[in-house]
């Protein structure tokens, strides 16, 4: 997840190895430990572990992380028409995480190409991988934040590390009682990630599988603009509004809505700080107009299980060359299907999420585009998994990942420097993975994963490989080590 | 965010000295302010009142599992508050507070919050609860047993020495001042308490001694009629 959050390491990976849509899959963000400050609450009363929600999670995500228990505000005097005080809270919203990540890929890093001439031939540790700065909680009564910096340790071939803003945002809410069943809370905030307010873990900014190495085969998939957005990974800055009605005895239902519009962070300059790749064509994050982004979710809660469907768009039109302000447009479209189901026993904490979703891309490129085979296009991601804890302390999980869509040379093989997986330029990929977990206490994880690669880029067997190296060279073993205080 | 400056950001009822009728007026201007932006102009005015306004903490911190009636809440194994008797949940943030009440679930969730909370606080909070209507049937959700449990309830099991509970909680559960109304609970929270109270983890005299013989299914049966009510 966290991988890539940083745009300027994005943007050097993406030098080095670029496919459009092809990088970092990065969803950041977790159980905060300043958020177990400002409440009293154990990480696992919001997550099962982080960054999964549960219910009471999803209740204090949408009240902007104001919930507050074990301190009083400060109050400071202030003049502001009649009122009193300003109050602050008193509490260290201050958190880190460290991520630490070691991977072994079946063919190397070679099987990439000549991109990553950084990185050690196989085997490759990351200490730290990442280190995540987070200011995050109430600001004044309805009004929170979460401020997410993040340092990178380098990865693939990015020759060092650097600091980035990663996904955050800043939120103004408020609950509305009507009648006995009824609560409305609503929320106005700003944010950087499309995703990034949204309460279940099926969304690009907070899929699974949530940490993944730097060196991981997957990162050079192709994805579509939304889910490479992941992470703060493109500059931009979005304006949003949320209501949340929940209805029905015992919460039974929640109805979600969320609109936001998206715009560039740093306006129209030529190459703002973090900002965009400078690579051989293609469409990376320079937004042409606003980006409007609607979800809709549906939750139902029954005794100790939830159950959540939803849906939600974007539609982005992205500068063909992201270094220019003008040029070809090509228009990306993505439409997403998802659903989740978790199960909680809370006396015990053992308990079972199960996700999917599904991404459609819709592609039209430009006229006059240099970084597309084709006039339009499709890209679909498929990403099925399921996460079980006992007692919060040991967990399996696993999945199953699909990409396909329209082959595209130019778009998908252009950006690697002239090396090919298939011949056709086919971003089609499967794998399958599993890992297992253990919490030796609750801000502590240690994670092993193997992922098993079926199709890698439209390579299956050697043979279709333009490379040599077949879907079995991309098998990724990870080791991650993720700490939060 | 500046746009959207109200003076709801820079007061807090649980702490602000303003009178109630300023307070009454800035936040009706704040709700104008907000269903302007929202579009949900029209339905703010239909905002629910039973009992007075809700103080601060309940919308910020209680609200998150009990709901802001106290009518809905969370899990089937958080309770539901609306028209509990304000001695009983006076005594039950105090006994949170000085964590006298030392069950599991009280202990992770409720620790935390009463801790905060001084005495007027928990006065206020109790008030707030105790003038909600209580739920009657509102789960609509039937749980097996209801028949025999309703046996207990009313008649106790003489031979296991399991006395009536209705003896204490009243003939229709409804409670009076330190006993706990019970009709209308939710069923997963009547279970809890009751293991709790069997196995000593909940410490109360009365209700430990009361509950020493019970077994699994009988606290299930007690629970699916009281959830019924």
């Amino acid at each position: 997840m966290v991988s890539m959050s940083v745009g300027f390491k994005k943007k050097r990976l993406i030098v080095a190895l670029a496919a459009v849509g092809g990088m970092v899959l990065s969803s950041s963000a977790w159980a905060l430990p300043s958020f177990a400050r400002q409440t009293g609450w154990s990480c696992a009363a919001c997550h099962t572990s982080y960054p999964q929600l549960t219910p009471m999670g999803r209740m204090f995500k949408l009240l902007g992380f104001t919930t507050t228990n074990l301190q009083h505000q400060q109050k400071l005097e202030a003049k502001f028409g009649k009122s009193v005080g300003l109050l602050l809270s008193r509490v260290s919203q201050f958190s880190i995480f460290l991520q630490a990540s070691a991977t072994n890929v079946g063919g190397g890093q070679a099987a990439f190409g000549g991109g990553n001439a950084g990185a050690s031939p196989n085997n490759n540790v990351q200490f730290p991988q990442q280190v995540s700065l987070f200011y995050a909680g109430e600001v004044t009564p309805h009004i929170g934040s979460f401020l997410h910096l993040t340092y990178s340790g380098g990865g693939s071939s990015t020759g060092g590390g650097g600091f980035s803003f990663d996904d955050s945002s800043i939120v103004w809410t408020h609950p509305w009682k009507f009648g006995t069943n009824n609560l409305l809370v609503t929320g106005v905030d700003v944010n950087n990630t499309p995703t990034a307010m949204d309460l279940w873990n099926t969304t690009p900014d907070w899929q699974a599988p949530f940490f993944m190495s730097d060196y991981s085969s997957w990162n050079h998939v192709p994805q579509p603009f939304i889910v490479n957005s992941a992470g703060a990974a493109y500059p931009l800055a979005g304006l949003g509004a949320y209501a949340a009605d929940i209805f029905g005895p015992n919460k039974a239902n929640w109805l979600y809505a969320d609109a936001d519009v998206y715009t560039n962070a740093q306006g129209t300059q030529l190459n703002p700080v973090g900002g965009f790749a400078n690579f051989n064509g293609g469409p990376n994050g320079r937004l042409s107009g606003a980006a409007p982004y609607v979800r809709l979710a549906y939750q139902h809660d029954w005794g100790n299980w939830n159950w959540e469907v939803g849906a939600y768009g974007m539609w982005s039109s992205v500068y063909d060359n992201s270094l220019t302000k003008n040029g070809p447009v090509d228009q990306l479209d993505d439409y997403d299907l998802d659903t989740q189901l978790q199960w909680l026993n809370i006396n015990d904490n053992n308990n079972l999420t199960v996700r999917a979703a599904w991404v459609n891309e819709q592609q039209r490129f430009g006229a006059g585009n240099s970084s597309s085979s084709l006039s339009s296009g499709n890209l679909n991601l498929f990403n099925l998994n399921a996460t079980y804890w006992y007692h919060d302390r040991y967990a399996i999980q696993g999945g199953y990942r699909n990409v396909w869509g329209s082959a595209n040379p130019v778009l998908y093989d252009q950006p690697n420097g002239g090396f090919t997986y298939s011949a056709n330029g086919s971003p089609d990929t499967s794998n399958e993975w599993i890992e297992a977990s253990y919490l030796p206490w609750w801000n502590t994880r240690f994670s092993l994963r193997y992922v098993v690669y079926n199709k890698f880029r439209g390579v299956g067997a050697p043979s279709s490989s333009t490379s040599g190296y077949g879907a079995s060279a991309y098998n990724t073993l990870e080791l991650l080590a993720w700490i939060a205080y | 965010m500046t746009t959207y400056l109200s003076k709801d950001r820079f007061c807090n009822e649980e702490n602000n000295d303003m009178t109630k009728q300023n307070r009454k007026t800035h936040k009706s201007r704040t709700l104008l302010l907000l269903s302007a932006l929202l579009v949900v102009a029209g339905q703010a005015s239909a905002a629910g009142n039973a009992g007075g306004p809700a103080p601060y903490r309940v919308s910020s911190d209680c609200m998150v599992c009990h709901g802001m009636t106290g009518h809905n809440t969370l899990y089937p194994i958080v309770p539901r508050l609306a028209g509990q008797h304000k001695g009983y949940l006076e005594t039950q943030l105090k006994a949170f507070k000085d964590r006298s009440r030392a069950d599991q679930n009280g202990e992770i969730y409720m620790w935390p919050v009463a801790q905060s909370l001084d005495s007027a606080e928990i006065t206020a909070m109790a008030d707030y609860f105790a003038a909600q209507k209580p739920p009657m049937q509102s789960s609509g959700i039937k749980h097996a047993g209801m028949k025999e449990g309703k046996a207990i309830f009313n008649q106790g099991i003489t031979n296991e020495q399991i006395p009536a509970c209705m003896e204490c909680h009243g003939s229709d559960g409804q409670g009076a001042g330190p006993f706990p109304r019970l009709a209308g609970q939710r069923y997963g929270y009547i279970v809890q308490q009751l293991t709790y109270f069997h196995n000593g983890t909940r410490v109360n005299s009365l209700m430990n001694q009361i509950a020493k013989n019970i077994t699994v299914a009988q606290m299930k049966d007690v629970a699916a009629y009281l959830s019924s009510l």
